[in-house]
């Protein structure tokens, strides 16, 4: 409580004694002593103001912080030295000043004193701390200005163009001044009526400025928005390059949606800031430029007038639009949250259905409206505020010109004329300025956007340069020796541990164990999507790593338990592995996959669209086009990854039965559940938490009795009246 | 043949105005032979003005009906009205506002009647290029589609009656302001004019302060004007987003299929906001422009009225052009959004499925995509630019040809002393505005247009009803769970030809566990989803315990039917949450007892953070396997009667597997539908029922069906042959 009061208390001090020490240097001022030597009672009067200030500040324990510091000391010396400093200057350029000197320790030369040490503290206030984080600014800087670099860059090839739109700029600048000044004029000429002529001329010269402003800013903004445009689809398509190139690694830590939102939106808003809004900051500039030259022009004291207000307009607004802008980013997120919400409902309605939570993700959507409802209110308030605020600091300043104004017309320094055209100016400039500042920010946004563009540009894939080998004939002998791996996700979890395996030319290997085991990151790590931590792979005892990416993909086909289809018809998807494959091949692969007959059934054939992730298409169809997709590749190695699970057994058979005919040079890697494929495999492999267990053919492994033999035992359970029906038989 | 009629239509037109313009001139000829006959005794006050008017109107409208062209009639009709009334009206002003002038009383001047006509012509040419009504059939179709804009948009007004309150004192705030904001001009230029004459301190001083306190009203009450119409919008959106989410949570799963989850999401968050904007935020704008056109209009007039009539006639001028800009600026608009929407759509489907992509090296392929996508936007950025650049060419010509034409007039005015040059300057400010004003009223029109189209999409998805059988109320206390499918015949609404279930008929007996077996597409999903009332079946009927299964209360049904699918959906969020869906008051043991049942405790505990352990998007962080332990664990935990698994186990190792095999066979008082591919997994069943084609095959026990030597037999045989060739 105590402290609370010790400001106000301070203030109270402060003011009281200045104002008796100025009215005491006013009383001295009037003795005959003094009366011939104003000039040095007037800095000896600023000194002791000065000088009182400071003592109060130090020796009074309640005095603000900041006041015994490097800005009291400051505040001080201006608050002193303010009126001596003014008037010496007046005196060296020879003007009136003994108005001055008599009468600034008035009760308005007291109150106009205060009130521009007011001003320049609130200026001061707020780009000091700019000043003091130079140190941190500078790092964001110079990421800042990278970004900036970079789109300038592209902008290079096109500099002949943005000359041509920069020239266009500063002649269509100048045609704008011609309206205020000449309507200006005519006020002074209609007054005196005694030069006809010169109105006429006025108006020609007026129109003819205008026009040529008009067309040049036509040129201006068509080769701008033009020139930007193309820009725009460029850097898009680069992003979108640079995508592909990446890792696998990438993709798992960044979900579809922001990387198809950094594409999209971050390229679209970067673009709009950059075409629109960088345009209208170039223009507004060039604006600002010349009408501050006009406005000089005509009067300086106006101008200077002007200028002191300025920072006023600029500083009250942004602060309450800062926090508006807080506001509204918060009120965004907590859209896109219940949109989120939504989303996920509207996915999965026949889950949510089925469990009659209806009422459930009703409430929990009502949940997210009431916050951002919540936000509403706030921001709607700081709307009110915001707008206010901006109204009234660029009304308060044109009526503080026209008042300012009207002193100097009838003090004859200024013609009723000009005033017109400066008040004219000063509309412009004002709205010039304003827009400068509300486009800076969509400006930095623009780079702030180009910045998480450039990441994606810039990111070098984690992966080893590609190999060049690549030899005609391929056997297909894979081998992993002493392989260990761990997601980048999740590098404390070793998914294999010093795994050995081998994969024999024109064979067929099963890999069997439970889930979870690593039987997928055994794919993974063949399609070269990751690097094993430890170990090597070879192919045809070569390392993986050296052969050519584009042969490698070309060899090695993998069919994954959820296959991919895209929104495309099936043809299209079949063959999405071989874009330059017939009709009669397409055909030859769907029937090898045994697909041939569902997909004639369809409604369109071979030509229905597939759905967006093959919704069109049940599961086990769907893995039947995938498979077929693999197959018209004619690949050496084929990776069936549970590819049949959800096929029924007879689709399983024929699958099987096609596949061992026709691809008997091919070496196959089979991962399965069910034992019905895995029985006929030349070589089994059984991996258990990450290592291999066992491995042999399936008598070898029964023989075993290991843990096949119980994997065989589980699945022989339900059909053990056929071993009996077998031991009849032998009997 | 219509070019040709066309022109002579052209042609017939002009000269029908011209000979109407001419029996006018007549008409005023006759007045002056009149009133020189009279010999000076006559003169004609504003009452005779406006009778003899009047009578001139009638005579030219009797006329215009001799015309045959029905179509030209509307437009013959305006003409004549815009010719006989507008000198009445001119000096009915005048002589309200005091003016000195006066162009037909007490005599006519022949030289106001010439301009008179001048600006008749001039006014009607402009109002019939800016606002074409065309033919009467065009012009049927226009109203028609007027009057449902109005009645889409009384019926957003509806919905916010209850914020009438804050509209209300919105408006107030709203008139306030404008109101203010007009005096500012007025007020400058009375400052401008004090300085110009003779100075007196007071009168200056008086006018500085009237300008303070103008400028202050008006930045206040613009504040609380947006505060209150913001506050309005959100209140209403937040009403509308509810009623809309519980409206499409009653909606049949067909609806689902055929609209995607994330347009609809859209359209609750961005239809609603438009839909608002309509009320709260264009309204706003259309009455402060409305209410300070009124009052600037009011004072320009006050001004001069020649000045006044030089901006009118920008006003139509500017509009027109603001038109043709608005349709073209949004058709780019349109195909740019497309554009966006198919880069964006080929961006998610190319990333999402990156693995394929690369799977199969087809990054090229899909980068050339892109650029060809990319490049139909270049193309339509393109348009956009020259159409807004010329867009602003004729704009600043017109602008700087009225600024021109103001100031020559103005000076005329001044030299003759009828105004001052504060007075030329308020109107230079008052026209300045005038003209946005204007802009923002065509430009609010166009957008309000464009919401009720937004309004349109949140009132269909409002009013949608569900195309289905009301649930009923029946909620048994005990329910045995015997289900009776009787000569069921259902078909997709996706694929209507497409018969997936035939006149099907079976039973599922309680206590009992039966099984569907039979090859893909034999219909066996097609089973589920009708009883869990997805879908309705086009002919037959299902019963529950003897009863339709409609009768059944919607929450009872889906709490004693539960069905564990083969790739289950897993929502965003904890383990926990997910086993306890849709529950209250679910305690851990009870989730660890189900988790458990499902095999899936183990794995749990192994997860990072156990039961908290985030599943991820749609389960993304878990495999298929143990994505369906857990849905089989959401299952059990709700106790249900009547337990579905369809294809729940096939994503599993062997060992799961035979553990959810035994949790299945020591079910006794539920009753249990598996639908499985694997025939060893059912063989254990007390019924099996196999169905292909959308019919039910063969049912019966598996001894039963190997007795019959039919299809399941020969199934079974051919996996027999296999494992005997096998063994040989």
């Amino acid at each position: 409580m105590k402290d609370k009061m010790a400001v106000p208390l301070f203030v109270l001090l402060a003011l009281c004694v200045d104002v008796c020490a100025v009215l005491s240097i006013g009383a001295i001022q009037l003795s005959p002593s003094f009366i011939n030597n104003s000039f040095i009672l007037l800095w000896l009067g600023g000194l002791i103001r000065t000088c009182l200030l400071l003592f109060i500040s130090f020796s009074y324990s309640g005095s603000p912080a900041w006041m015994r510091g490097l800005e009291g000391v400051q505040t001080a010396v201006i608050h002193g030295l303010l009126y001596p400093v003014y008037i010496s200057f007046l005196w060296a350029y020879g003007w009136s000043t003994v108005e001055l000197v008599w009468g600034w320790h008035s009760w308005q030369g007291l109150v106009q004193g205060y009130f521009v040490l007011g001003l320049s503290l609130l200026i001061w206030k707020r780009h000091v701390p700019t000043i003091l984080l130079t140190a941190k600014k500078e790092r964001t800087e110079k990421k800042g200005k990278a970004s900036l670099q970079r789109l300038l860059g592209y902008m290079k090839p096109f500099s002949g163009r943005f000359a041509a739109v920069f020239f266009f700029v500063v002649i269509s600048s100048l045609g704008e001044m011609a309206i205020p000044h000449y309507t200006g004029k005519m006020t002074d000429w209609i007054m005196n009526e005694d030069e006809p002529e010169a109105f006429n001329h006025a108006i020609t010269v007026m129109t003819l400025m205008t026009i040529m402003s008009a067309v040049c800013e036509f040129v201006c903004d068509l080769i701008y928005n033009i020139t930007m445009s193309r820009i725009h689809t460029s850097i898009q398509g680069l992003v979108f390059q640079a995508v592909l190139k990446q890792d696998i690694a990438f993709f798992d830590k960044a979900t579809t949606g922001d990387i198809v939102s950094r594409i999209t939106t971050d390229t679209n808003t970067m673009s709009e800031s950059l075409s629109e809004k960088l345009s209208l900051l170039m223009w507004y500039f060039m604006r600002v430029i010349f009408l501050f030259g006009s406005m000089l022009m005509l009067s300086t004291r106006l101008c200077c007038f002007t200028l002191l207000g300025l920072p006023v307009i600029w500083i009250i607004p942004e602060i309450f639009g800062r926090f508006y802008q807080k506001l509204s980013a918060q009120v965004q997120d907590s859209l896109a949250k219940a949109n989120e919400v939504a989303t996920e409902t509207f996915s999965s309605m026949k889950t949510v259905r089925s469990f009659a939570n209806e009422d459930g993700e009703t409430e929990r959507y009502r949940k997210c409206l009431e916050d951002t409802f919540a936000l509403n209110k706030v921001e709607a308030a700081a709307y009110a505020v915001s707008t206010w605020t901006n109204s009234m600091s660029s009304l308060a300043l044109k009526v503080s010109i026209l008042y300012y104004g009207g002193r100097l017309v009838t003090g004859s320094d200024v013609s009723s004329g000009d005033l017109v055209s400066f008040v004219l100016y000063e509309l412009q400039f004002t709205s010039a300025v304003e827009v400068l500042m509300s486009y800076w920010p969509h400006v930095k946004k623009a780079v702030g956007a180009s910045e998480k563009i450039f990441e994606y540009v810039d990111r070098k894939p984690d992966v080893p340069p590609d190999g060049s080998l690549a030899p005609k004939t391929l056997k297909g002998h894979v081998q992993f020796r002493n392989v260990t791996f761990a997601y980048p996700k999740r590098p404390d979890t070793d998914v294999l541990k010093n795994v050995s395996l081998e994969l024999k030319a024109g064979k067929i290997t099963a890999l069997v164990g439970p889930s979870g085991s690593g039987k997928t990151t055994v794919v993974s790590l063949l399609e070269r999507f990751y690097q094993p931590q430890n170990g090597e792979i070879l192919l045809d005892q070569k390392p993986l790593l050296s052969y050519k990416d584009q042969y490698l993909h070309e060899k090695i086909s993998v069919v994954s338990q959820e296959p991919v289809l895209f929104a495309r018809s099936v043809r299209e998807n079949i063959k999405y592995g071989k874009e330059n494959a017939t009709n009669e091949e397409i055909y030859a692969a769907a029937r090898l996959a045994n697909a041939h007959d569902f997909i004639s059934s369809l409604p369109k054939g071979y030509d229905t669209d597939a759905g967006e992730k093959g919704g069109q298409v049940s599961g086990g169809q769907k893995q039947r086009i995938a498979i077929a997709r693999a197959l018209i590749q004619k690949p050496q190695i084929l990776v069936l990854d549970d590819a049949t699970s959800s096929l029924d057994t007879e689709s399983e058979h024929r699958v099987y039965s096609a596949l061992k005919k026709e691809l008997q040079s091919c070496t196959v890697l089979l991962i399965s559940h069910r034992l019905s494929g895995v029985e006929n495999a030349d070589h089994i492999l059984f991996l258990r938490e990450g290592e291999l267990v066992e491995e042999g053919n399936h008598q070898q492994l029964l023989d075993k009795q290991g843990f096949y033999a119980e994997f065989v035992k589980q699945q022989n359970t339900a059909i053990h009246r056929n071993a009996d029906n077998g031991t009849n038989s032998s009997q | 043949m219509d070019s040709d009629q066309a022109h002579v239509s052209v042609s017939r037109v002009v000269l029908v105005h011209f000979c109407l313009l001419f029996c006018d001139l007549l008409f005023w000829a006759c007045v002056w032979a009149i009133l020189l006959w009279l010999d000076g005794e006559g003169s004609l006050d504003l009452w005779c003005l406006w009778a003899l008017r009047t009578i001139t109107f009638a005579g030219l409208y009797l006329l215009s009906t001799l015309v045959p062209e029905s179509n030209l009639k509307p437009l013959l009709k305006r003409w004549v009205a815009l010719l006989s009334f507008l000198p009445p009206v001119f000096d009915s002003m005048q002589i309200l506002l005091d003016g000195t002038l006066r162009g037909f009383n007490p005599v006519p001047d022949p030289g106001m009647v010439i301009l008179s006509s001048a600006t008749s012509i001039l006014i009607y040419m402009v109002w019939e290029m800016a606002f074409p009504h065309g033919g009467s059939s065009k012009g049927g179709r226009n109203q028609k589609k007027d009057e449902e804009a109005r009645a889409l948009l009384m019926r957003v007004i509806r919905y916010s009656r209850l914020d009438y309150l804050y509209l209300g004192a919105a408006f107030i705030f709203l008139s306030l302001a404008a109101l203010f904001e007009t005096f500012i001009p007025y007020c400058t230029g009375k400052v401008i004019d004090i300085l110009s004459g003779k100075y007196q301190h007071s009168n200056f001083t008086w006018a500085i302060l009237l300008l303070a306190l103008c400028s202050l009203g008006s930045s206040m009450f613009s504040g609380l004007r947006g505060g209150m119409f913001m506050f309005s919008l959100n209140r209403l959106n937040k009403r509308i987003r509810n009623l809309l989410f519980q409206n499409v949570m009653k909606q049949e799963i067909d609806f689902f299929d055929e609209i995607k989850p994330g347009n609809l999401a859209s359209r609750l968050i961005s239809d609603t906001d438009k839909m608002g904007r309509a009320v709260a935020m264009n309204v706003n704008v259309l009455l402060r422009s409305m209410v300070k056109t009124c009052g600037m209009l009011y004072f320009m007039l006050g001004v001069s009225w020649q000045l006044t009539l030089l901006t009118c006639i920008e006003m139509p001028l500017l509009a027109f052009l603001q038109n043709s800009y608005n349709s073209l600026s949004q058709k780019t608009s349109k195909e740019l959004q497309d554009c966006n929407a198919e880069t964006g759509e080929l961006a998610s489907s190319v990333i999402g499925s990156i693995k394929t992509v690369r799977s199969f090296k087809a990054e090229c392929q899909e980068q050339q995509r892109y650029e060809q996508t990319i490049n139909r936007k270049l193309q339509v950025l393109r348009r956009k630019g020259f159409y807004s650049a010329v867009y602003l060419l004729i704009r600043r010509f017109i602008t700087v040809g009225l600024k021109v034409a103001m100031l020559c007039q103005g000076r005329n005015l001044i030299s003759s002393g009828q105004l001052s040059s504060g007075s030329l300057l308020a109107f230079v400010f008052y026209q300045k505005d005038m003209v946005t004003s204007m802009k923002h009223l065509v430009y609010i029109y166009g957008d309000m247009l464009s919401t009720v189209g937004s309004s349109v999409k949140v009132f269909q998805l409002l009013d949608r009803k569900p195309q289905m059988r009301e649930a009923g109320d029946l909620a048994p206390e005990k329910l045995k769970g015997r289900i009776t499918f009787e000569k069921v015949t259902f078909s997709y609404l996706s694929r209507p030809d497409d018969t997936a279930l035939k006149s099907v008929t079976l039973e599922l007996s309680p206590g009992k566990l039966t099984a569907l077996v039979g090859p893909s597409g034999g219909g066996k999903s097609s089973c589920v989803s009708l009883l869990q009332r997805f879908y309705e079946p086009k002919e037959g009927e299902m019963f529950l315990d003897g009863e339709p299964l409609y009768h059944y209360q919607h929450q009872y049904l889906h709490k004693k039917v539960a069905v564990v699918s083969q790739d289950p959906v897993l929502f965003s969020g904890s383990v926990r949450y997910n086993i306890e869906y849709g529950l209250q008051d679910c305690t851990l043991e009870r989730i660890e007892e189900a988790a458990r049942k499902a095999n899936a405790h183990n794995f749990i505990c192994n997860l990072e953070q156990g039961y908290d352990t985030d599943v991820g998007e749609c389960g993304g962080q878990l495999s298929a396997g143990q994505k369906q332990c857990i849905a089989i664990a959401r299952a059990l935990i709700r106790n249900p009667q009547i337990l579905i698994l369809d294809e729940a186990t096939s994503h599993m190792d062997s060992s799961t597997q035979q553990a959810i095999q035994d949790v299945l066979n020591s079910i006794t008082d539920q009753t249990v539908l598996v639908i499985a591919h694997r025939l060893e997994t059912i063989e254990k069943a007390d019924h099996i029922i196999f169905m292909e084609g959308g019919e039910v095959k063969e049912q019966g026990t598996h001894q039963q069906l190997m007795d019959k030597q039919g299809r399941y037999h020969r199934l079974r045989e051919k996996l027999f042959n296999l494992e005997t060739q096998q063994a040989t």
